[in-house]
């Protein structure tokens, strides 16, 4: 179990650019979904910088929740129209 | 006793520490981290998967966690890779700025990855679901509509959402450190 959790080599297909994209959808997905959301002052703190580690997070992987956005209407467009996922990611597995 | 004899307690504590089962795939991430601080990607994986499969052939009892006698070999390894003469003639030069740039993008990648395995744990699928359609802009009479749900369904999930506000925050505030 051991060598194969070791051969499996997980942590690179945790990190297959298809998988990030689909992780920082949905954490943009919940962030703005409930942006309406009435806060006090310091929740609304709390809000700002979850928000700002957020966009430090997919900017150092080149997306903008712009991106994001577009990727997930695509999603929306292509999952009525059966068609297949966008490609906005920069490959993670290219050697640096 | 002998000289070499081991102490009754020391033999208890080394077969405390040297039998506890670690996080392997954990450990394994902290090695290929340490490991890709001084060379390609393509050579921390090797040198890691090395000094993990040496410490699984390692068969000696030791008083060491298994996670420092990993470091250990870890080191080892890379000792070993940097004297070899033919690596050494094949190494290829790699800035700083282009190393940190990789590490910070993996980092960013495996921190986001993480996160939504939490929030998926933490939130129910119609909470996620729900969360997709809200941030399109769609009301929740379209998302009833477009998931086919009935509008206490709907509710249901948006109070569950609205009330997870506070920890979805404190989660993303925390990721990745």
């Amino acid at each position: 179990m051991v060598q194969d959790c070791i051969a499996a080599r997980s942590t690179e297909e945790a990190l297959s650019p298809e998988r990030v994209l689909e992780a920082a959808i949905t954490v943009w997905s919940l962030l703005e979904a409930t942006e309406e959301v009435p806060a006090t002052p310091a929740q609304r703190e709390g809000r700002a910088s979850a928000r700002r580690r957020f966009q430090t997070m997919i900017a150092e992987l080149g997306l903008s929740e712009q991106e994001l956005a577009k990727r997930l209407q695509g999603d929306e467009l292509s999952s009525h129209a059966g068609g297949g996922p966008l490609s906005l990611l920069p490959d993670l597995q290219a050697d640096p | 006793m002998s000289e070499n004899a081991v102490p009754a307690t020391e033999k208890r504590k080394m077969a405390s520490t040297a039998f506890k089962e670690p996080d392997w795939e954990e450990l394994r991430k902290r090695l290929l981290a340490r490991a890709a601080t001084g060379m390609l990607r393509p050579d921390a994986e090797d040198v890691t998967q090395e000094a993990l499969l040496r410490v699984l052939r390692d068969r000696r009892p030791s008083p060491l966690p298994v996670r420092q006698r990993a470091f250990r070999k870890l080191k080892d390894v890379r000792a070993e890779r940097f004297r070899d003469p033919r690596r050494r003639a094949d190494a290829e030069v790699v800035s700083l700025a282009e190393l940190r740039e990789a590490r910070g993008r993996e980092d960013a990648a495996l921190a986001l990855v993480e996160l939504e395995a939490s929030l998926e744990q933490a939130m129910d699928p119609d909470v996620l679901a729900y969360a997709r359609q809200k941030a399109l802009g769609h009301t929740d009479a379209d998302i009833a509509a477009a998931l086919s749900w009935s509008p206490q369904r709907v509710e249901a999930a948006s109070r569950r959402l609205r009330r997870n506000r506070s920890s979805l925050d404190e989660q993303i505030f925390r990721s990745g450190s």
